[in-house]
């Protein structure tokens, strides 16, 4: 062994982080080894506080301290809308814009039968149950552009449709302010297909 | 079209390397493990940032170096192109620049007229029609940029749906959870049928008249699209296409839950040829079936001169495999393209000949990852 066995547990539990490799492992040890002892015991107490404090909100299973995040207890929210997001970082994306204002869903992942991730999984009987509270009248679903989101966002359509909500997806297409000309090919063809009428 | 310069840093055996190329034949001699088909992976890198030979991309960076990176210049549609592929190993991230802007994905995908010959390909119809899909995509996706994109699509629908249906998520989840594969089993799968079935027929056409001009009196080549949809593909609209598509789903529906896998879609199709109407596979020659291969190699080379850019023509260690006439039909085909670059080992027989009858402009000569040229 070339380290102390400190060290070498230091680098391994780092190295479950994603996208920490080997290397990186190894050179974030070696800063944290650097650093004063009391930012270090800081450090960790904030890695074990925020696991033991933040839990998911009971409604919409975004990530808080209290029973109800924020914006589910926020009374001046539209709550006949509602938006459902495959992780929490994605509220943040759609916070950002100030262009929403409904409430949130969070499924934590979409369907992946390899990943054995199924309806039970993404707690899609929780938003069931909720959306038979009979408030909400529009749901739009926000996963990602890909096989598995797309799969998530037709099950949910499927599921929905019959209890006399309207369902909508995201647009996607071009990014505004770009030019045309460095569209790659799928974001185009895409784009095309979601074409809307322009209305005077 | 035609390749002008190459620069190679830690690509495969190559350390580091710097070759000009003019447009013509490019012979590249040398003896076996020294680097001649490396350099032809290269090429193609280049272009498509993607192995010809299926290589993992670890497996495209030189041993124990931390990436490989690529650069070259082109000449295609008029103008000279600087393209650049780079692969770090560890981040497993790669980068692909076109005249120094990043872009996406293999950029230049559907718009490089560039056609590979390898020994694998001369037993095209001898193998199973996995490798024959293999051959179809792999050349499909040269010509239209969309089509991998929906070949990855479409398999990851597959892989999804065959879990879902292994594990039996149907019955857990009502009769909605087959449909949000379907659906976009449908979507994809038939763009790919219809790209596949276009490009077969352009191929087919072209390389039924090669093989006639090579026997005539001979029997006659035809080469078909065996999909599981009784249509006439190359007329019908694509929702035609979707609405067949989704029948036979529905149709194979219980069965696929019974069997507990997708037994439907173009993951299953094949590419047949016939020499009068008779399988090839199954009633030709050996003989007769790598010419027949050739015609379609070099109905590959006309298509693109149609579309008005003379290809780049790569052969891997083809002649070797091949005796005096079927060689002879493969010289045949190097007038069609543009830039020619073919491997031959010090031993091969053929090359005083080969070099008597071309006028050979530029011969490599390869040795442990160098490449010299020989005057």
């Amino acid at each position: 062994m070339l380290f102390s066995p400190a060290l070498t547990k230091l680098v391994e539990s780092l190295r479950r982080l994603p996208g920490i490799g080997p290397k990186t492992a190894l050179r974030l040890t070696f800063f944290i080894l650097s650093m004063r002892s009391g930012e270090v015991e800081e450090m960790a107490k904030a890695l074990v506080e925020a696991r033991q404090k933040v839990k998911q909100c009971s409604r919409c299973r975004n990530l808080t301290e209290e029973e109800l995040c924020p914006i589910c207890q926020d009374s001046r929210r539209d709550s006949a809308l509602l938006c459902i997001v495959q992780e929490p970082r994605d509220i943040l994306v759609i916070e950002k814009t100030g262009q929403f204002r409904g409430l949130y869903f969070v499924l934590h992942g979409a369907l992946s039968p390899v990943e054995g991730l199924g309806p039970d999984e993404l707690k899609i009987p929780l938003l069931l149950q909720r959306l038979k509270e009979g408030v909400i009248e529009e749901v739009i679903v926000a996963t990602n552009p890909n096989v598995e989101g797309d799969a998530t966002a037709y099950y949910l359509a499927g599921l929905l449709k019959p209890l006399g909500i309207r369902v909508t997806r995201i647009g996607f297409g071009l990014p505004v302010g770009g030019d045309l000309e460095y569209a790659d090919e799928l974001t185009m063809a895409r784009a095309l297909e979601a074409r809307r009428e322009i209305t005077s | 079209m035609f390749i002008k310069e190459l620069h190679l840093l830690n690509f495969r055996n190559y350390e580091r390397e710097e070759l000009q190329f003019e447009p013509g034949i490019c012979v590249i001699r040398g003896d076996n493990g020294q680097g001649k088909s490396n350099l032809l992976e290269a090429i193609y890198c280049l272009c498509f940032a993607r192995s010809f030979r299926n290589y993992k991309e670890n497996d495209l960076v030189r041993w124990d170096t931390p990436y490989y990176y690529l650069r070259g210049t082109i000449f295609l549609q008029q103008r000279f192109y600087k393209l650049e592929v780079g692969y770090e190993a560890q981040k497993k991230r790669k980068v692909i620049k076109i005249d120094g802007k990043v872009v996406k994905r293999a950029g230049l995908e559907g718009r490089c007229p560039l056609v590979c010959f390898v020994p694998e390909d001369l037993e095209l119809i001898r193998r199973g029609p996995e490798e024959r899909r293999r051959f179809l995509d792999r050349e499909i996706s040269q010509l239209y940029p969309l089509y991998g994109d929906w070949l990855s699509r479409y398999n990851r629908v597959v892989y999804q749906k065959n879990r879902a249906l292994k594990e039996n998520w149907h019955s857990a989840h009502s009769g909605e959870f087959l449909k949000v594969w379907n659906k976009q089993l449908i979507y994809f799968g038939s763009r790919i049928i219809k790209q596949r079935a276009h490009a077969v027929a352009a191929w087919g056409k072209l390389a039924a008249r090669n093989y006639s001009l090579l026997f005539n009196k001979g029997p006659r080549l035809q080469i078909k699209y065996v999909t599981f949809l009784n249509k006439d593909l190359l007329a019908a609209q694509p929702e035609e296409i979707e609405a067949a598509f989704k029948a036979r789903l529905a149709a194979a529906a219980a069965e696929e839950l019974q069997r507990g896998f997708s037994l439907v879609g173009p993951h299953r199709d094949d590419l047949s040829f016939l020499l009068d109407e008779r399988e090839a596979r199954r009633y030709a020659s050996h003989g007769q079936q790598r010419s027949a291969v050739i015609a379609l190699k070099a109905a590959q080379l006309q298509h693109y001169n149609q579309q008005k850019e003379k290809p780049v023509f790569i052969l891997d260690d083809v002649f070797s495999e091949l005796d005096a006439q079927r060689r002879q039909e493969c010289f045949n085909l190097f007038k069609d393209a543009g830039q020619v670059f073919l491997t031959m080992t010090k031993k091969e027989a053929g090359f005083a000949t080969f070099r008597q009858q071309f006028a050979v402009p530029s011969v490599f000569h390869v040795q442990r990852g160098r490449a010299r040229r020989e005057e």
